[in-house]
């Protein structure tokens, strides 16, 4: 047998001073054998010795990118992807690259700190003094004790993605062992996305374009990694796809991204894709007449029968009628002899009177949204919506079918749909955010493309879409409708917005007068974790202002950013690379590609030593838990919440390894039967320590949810009847309590309600009807971008960051403008300029660009800070979230995004 | 043999990891760019688009730069990259006038020696900064010390469209080799003379 040692392998690749070409391949068989080369390449070395280390980043909210960090003389002096790693490759971004900046960065709190100023502001000394972490830990928890003696309900637990490293684990159980109801997250006020995916597909996060067999795939203001520098495969699949098998990648957003770049962009105006959606419609059901009937039939509730009450007509039996073809009877949804549901089926007699399918409630409504109607709310021309609708239906690959192996090994056969379309922030954040999802799923509907093949798919693995008792996909959480109850328990009035995702702006607005909302309480305690309610939501002054009312806030901080300003303690918590660490990748949020589709996979950061008296976040929470007394309820909550391990990734424990009440664990051990119950108990975090990964795959058929059912057996909801009867819920709850409630002055119960409907209608808002003649009369917008697309892990402070982005890319902290729309007002480039809405005001340098669509004015990336100390630059941007609201009369009535493009003016500063 | 570069601007989406991979792996100062992307826009409205034009030292075959060097400190190795011995470079920076792609940055002596505006240098900083003699011009060396220890380029390996490619193109079993002969990829300013080892896929 011939010994190859290392070196010859190295050298037979080309790679030892000759010619090196691990992993950056366009023929993927290639790449593989060079990451596996790269695999023998590379060993790790002991907790905190000289050598390199597992890891994964955490730079941005999904923090799916396995990484390794090499030491010498204690000091951490280079980063590298995890070339095993089968989702990045190898690859990092520009963000992950910085992480060694994130640890030595001389702006993080380095040890417990004491305000000594009582009086808070954003321009308020807090005069810190040092203090030890007994001191930090006592006066912390002595309030939160006394908080919870008083009432629980008088304490905000803050948190938020820049500390969700095992993503909301310990966050979760903490909330649940005080016993507050207030538990906000900061993150997703600016992506409330989630409502449609779990309607329609009983699925959170999201879902994603299969790019495995995709043709035609239209995505509307998202991302698929290119927009935010994303390295975890969703990107580079795109481009596989694009350039290898020829797909039509169109993108319609209001400014040309990397990714329309790439692919072709569609501009529009800013909340006006409802109207585009229903235009193509139009375009599908009455000019090009072709649809997949037989997925109408049996994978949707089309032919479910609709009473006069706009919801299921239903039999005796209960349940809901559909009107059969074959026989021309009416027949429970799931009776055996049912042969052709009829989708048109109109003006049907019953005892009643006459029922209809859904179908045609849903054909109606689409029956004046024609191109040319909505070629003047969106600027797409309607000629260029006809085609885009033909060019979908012609790559739909309508009629065909594809045989994959399922987990069993058994050929499954399936069918194919190769054109999908997708929305996400983009099109979502505005007050009809979830009709222009819905209607995306409508169209998808039309040629059958949910979860199978091709099509638009759940992004994580399943099984996902079991049906309700109406045979239709139940929802399993934000969709899900809980009766509204008075007086509201929490601080931000969840019982009247019950498919909100989240809006702590508005908690805040509540929390200084909770009284007029008809709270019982006031709030004492504040405690926040990896939040920032402050700079990354809306209305940063009143939250500011609110927070500064709050008695007593204590904050986990990492740096000493508006949160920690606001506080009376500080209690340091460690940088990305300081933290021990696992979380689980399920499958892609942003495209399923031949890399991530069914990619299960565990990642594992072993922690650098501490540069300074900082600690691991979950430690101080259980320290704290402990102090208060609540370490049993703690544990309880574990037990019966399940050990988080990743951000949909949930093990729950068997009976007999369960925790014990009356111990405090450490985060490891958590962990530790996390990993086992999830991933078997061949894996311990000490094995973990050595490849950092656990990567399991499903069978390609598995990865398809609608080929886990039979025929008729789970159907998609393309009538909205859930949607409806939150609204008819809430309308008596309302109506209940009228004396009492008080949301906003103006705000107007039946305006609301009209958008909890079961079929979507247009209706114009202050953003879809701005004039030129208006005094706000442009509408701005925000994207995210490469170097900022969230404020986590301190990235708007880093100097690599903003050295890159202020020398390489125009759009960064610049205010952006259309040339034209730039020549009409008299400005040039370079010009200090101040954009102005209702709510704010911002001033920056100007950017003259043809990327962006006329009379838009363009802020990129989460940028722009309220104190100074973060260090210089951070604070010197421009900060686009001043310019947005929390009225809930502009938000979406639904999943309660806020709308996130606002009438502006712009001026010379 | 000869270290060659093919770029896929096709694939290249602007996101800068290659930019930052290569200031962390090589420790440059601020200001110093061995490998950065410019930001281009294509057309008018509504015809536009974002182009992305990824820049790195061409390691020219025919370099200015070595020619123009004058006490030899620049030069071509057997393996076709151009290195600069920091040793025998007087700073005088006439390589840096002729390159014709902005690829070489002067090691200031007044220079910062750490990226924290009015702070000291970082722990990391202070174990890496001397790695760029003051009077000296430094440039992208298609980072030999990691090539020394089997690894690829920073920029090369980090990029997440996987749109470098890096190998010796002499070798017509080298990835680079192949992909030239597919693509017929094109060097950046060939009107110079300069014969470039970095090619583009447009």
């Amino acid at each position: 047998m011939i010994k190859v040692s290392r070196r010859t392998l190295l050298e037979s690749a080309g790679i030892l001073g000759v010619s090196a070409a691990l992993g950056n391949l366009p023929f993927k068989a290639v790449a593989a054998a060079n990451v596996h080369e790269m695999r023998n390449a590379v060993k790790t070395a002991a907790t905190g010795k000289d050598g390199w280390h597992v890891s994964h980043c955490r730079m941005c909210m999904r923090g799916d990118c396995p990484n390794m960090y090499r030491v010498k003389n204690g000091v951490v002096v280079e980063l590298k992807g995890n070339p095993q790693a089968p989702n990045n490759l190898g690859s990092m971004c520009p963000k992950g690259q910085s992480l060694i900046q994130n640890l030595y960065n001389p702006y993080r709190v380095k040890r417990p700190m004491k305000r000594t100023n009582p009086k808070k502001g954003l321009n308020e000394d807090p005069k810190w003094v040092e203090i030890s972490w007994e001191e930090a830990l006592s006066v912390t928890s002595k309030v939160l004790k006394e908080t919870r003696e008083k009432d629980p309900r008088r304490f905000i637990f803050q948190v938020g993605f820049g500390d969700m490293n095992y993503f909301c684990t310990y966050l979760f159980y903490f909330a649940a062992a005080y016993g507050t109801p207030n538990y906000l997250k900061s993150n997703g006020t600016l992506c409330t996305l989630h409502y449609g995916a779990d309607l329609v597909q009983g699925i959170f996060p999201v879902t994603v374009s299969d790019l495995n067999y995709a043709k035609f795939v239209m995505t509307i203001g998202r991302h698929t990694g290119m927009s935010v520098g994303a390295a975890n495969g969703g990107a580079r699949g795109t481009l596989d796809a694009i350039l290898e098998n020829g797909l039509q990648f169109v993108v319609v957003d209001p400014r040309c991204s990397p990714e329309a770049s790439k692919g072709e962009w569609v501009p529009i105006r800013p909340g006006t894709e409802l109207p585009f959606l229903m235009a193509f419609a139009n375009v599908i059901l009455f000019e090009i007449k072709k649809i997949d009937l037989e997925s109408l039939r049996w994978s949707t509730n089309a032919p479910y029968l609709i009473g006069k009450d706009g919801d299921y007509y239903r039999g005796a039996d209960g349940k809901p009628q559909i009107y059969d073809l074959s026989d021309k009877k009416i027949k429970s949804f799931d009776d055996k002899s049912l042969k052709t549901p009829d989708i048109y089926a109109k003006n049907i007699k019953v005892s009643e009177g006459s029922v209809t399918a859904g179908f045609v409630f849903i054909r109606e409504s689409l029956q004046s949204t024609t191109p040319e109607w909505a070629e003047k709310i969106t600027a797409i021309s309607a000629k260029n919506i006809r085609r885009l609708a033909g060019d979908f239906i012609n790559k739909a690959s309508l009629g065909r079918t594809i045989t994959l192996k399922d987990g069993k090994g058994n050929d499954k056969v399936l069918p194919l749909r190769t054109s999908s379309i997708l929305t996400q922030r983009g099109a979502m954040n505005h007050r009809d955010g979830v009709g222009a999802e819905l209607m995306s799923k409508v169209i998808n509907m039309l040629v059958g493309s949910l979860d199978v093949p091709g099509g638009n798919v759940g992004c994580a693995r399943g099984p996902f879409l079991s049906p309700d008792k109406d045979g239709v996909v139940e929802p399993k959480m934000e969709a899900i409708y809980r009766e509204p109850v008075w007086p509201p328990q929490h601080i931000n009035l969840y019982e009247f917005f019950p498919h909100k995702h989240t809006m702590p702006a508005f908690a805040y607005k509540v929390a200084m007068d909770p009284h007029k909302y008809g709270l019982e309480y006031e709030i004492d305690a504040l405690l926040t974790v990896g939040g920032n309610p402050i700079s990354s939501t809306t209305e940063p002054y009143m939250v500011a202002e609110s927070i500064s009312k709050i008695p007593f806030s204590a904050c986990l901080a990492y740096n000493y950013d508006e949160m920690a300003h606001m506080s009376d303690i500080l209690l340091p918590s460690h940088a990305v690379l300081e933290k021990q660490s696992v979380n689980c990748y399920e499958s892609a949020f942003d495209m399923f590609t031949k890399d991530t589709r069914g990619l299960k996979m565990l990642m594992y950061r072993d922690p650098f030593p501490p540069v300074y008296d900082s600690r691991q976040s979950q430690d101080i929470i259980m320290d704290i838990s402990e102090r208060i007394g609540i370490i049993a309820d703690f544990n309880d909550a574990m037990n019966k919440m399940g050990v988080m391990i990743g951000e949909i990734s949930i093990a729950f424990l068997d009976k007999e390894d369960q925790f014990s009440l009356d111990r405090r664990y450490t985060v490891r051990e958590v962990w530790d039967k996390g990993v086992r119950k999830y991933f078997g108990k061949q894996h311990t975090m000490d094995s973990l320590n050595k490849t950092g990964l656990i990567v399991e795959r499903e069978a390609p058929a598995d990865c398809y949810n609608l080929a886990r059912y039979a025929k008729g057996e789970t159907r998609f909801p393309i009538y909205f009847a859930r949607t409806k009867r939150s609204g008819d819920g809430l309308r008596k709850f309302f109506n209940t309590h009228k004396d009492k409630i008080y949301i906003e002055d103006g705000w107007d119960m039946e305006k609301h309600l009209a958008y909890y409907e079961a079929v979507i209608h247009w209706r114009g808002n202050k953003v879809n009807s701005v004039k030129d003649t208006d005094e706000y009369n442009l509408i701005s917008m925000n994207w995210k971008t490469t170097f900022s697309p969230m404020r986590v892990g301190g990235v708007d402070q880093l100097p690599y960051i903003n050295e890159v982005g202020e020398t390489w890319d125009p759009t960064f902290g610049t205010i952006c403008l259309n040339t034209q729309t730039a020549k009409e007002r008299g400005f040039s480039e370079g010009d200090m300029v101040t954009v102005e809405s209702e709510t704010g005001k911002v001033t920056g340098k100007l950017h003259i660009t043809e990327i962006l669509i006329p009379k838009v004015v363009g802020v990129a990336g989460a940028l722009g800070r309220m104190v100074k100390t973060m260090g210089p630059k951070a604070a010197s941007y421009v900060h686009y979230n001043r310019l947005t609201n929390t009225k809930i009369s502009d938000c979406d009535p639904i999943a309660l995004g806020i709308t996130n493009s606002v009438p502006v003016k712009i001026y010379k500063a | 043999m000869k270290l060659a570069m093919i770029i896929d601007k096709r694939r290249c989406y602007g996101c800068h990891g290659c930019t930052v991979a290569c200031k962390q792996a090589n420790a440059t100062p601020p200001g110093t760019f061995y490998t950065k992307v410019v930001h281009e826009e294509h057309g008018k409205f509504p015809n536009s688009r974002l182009g992305f034009m990824p820049l790195i030292c061409n390691h020219c075959d025919n370099p200015p730069c070595v020619e123009v060097c004058p006490t030899g400190a620049s030069k071509k190795l057997a393996d076709g990259t151009v290195q600069v011995t920091a040793s025998e470079c007087i700073g005088c920076q006439s390589c840096m006038e002729v390159c014709p792609y902005g690829a070489r940055y002067y090691n200031d002596p007044d220079r910062a020696t750490t990226y924290w505006e009015g702070q000291q240098p970082n722990e990391y900083e202070r174990e890496r900064l001397g790695e760029h003699v003051p009077n000296t011009v430094d440039k992208c060396t298609f980072c030999a010390p990691r090539r020394t220890e089997g690894i690829p380029p920073a920029c090369v390996e980090t990029c997440p469209a996987k749109a470098r490619i890096f190998g010796n193109i002499e070798d017509s079993d080298s990835i680079v080799a192949k992909t030239f002969k597919k693509y017929k990829p094109t060097a950046y300013k060939q009107e110079e003379g300069t014969v470039p080892s970095v090619f583009y896929i447009e």
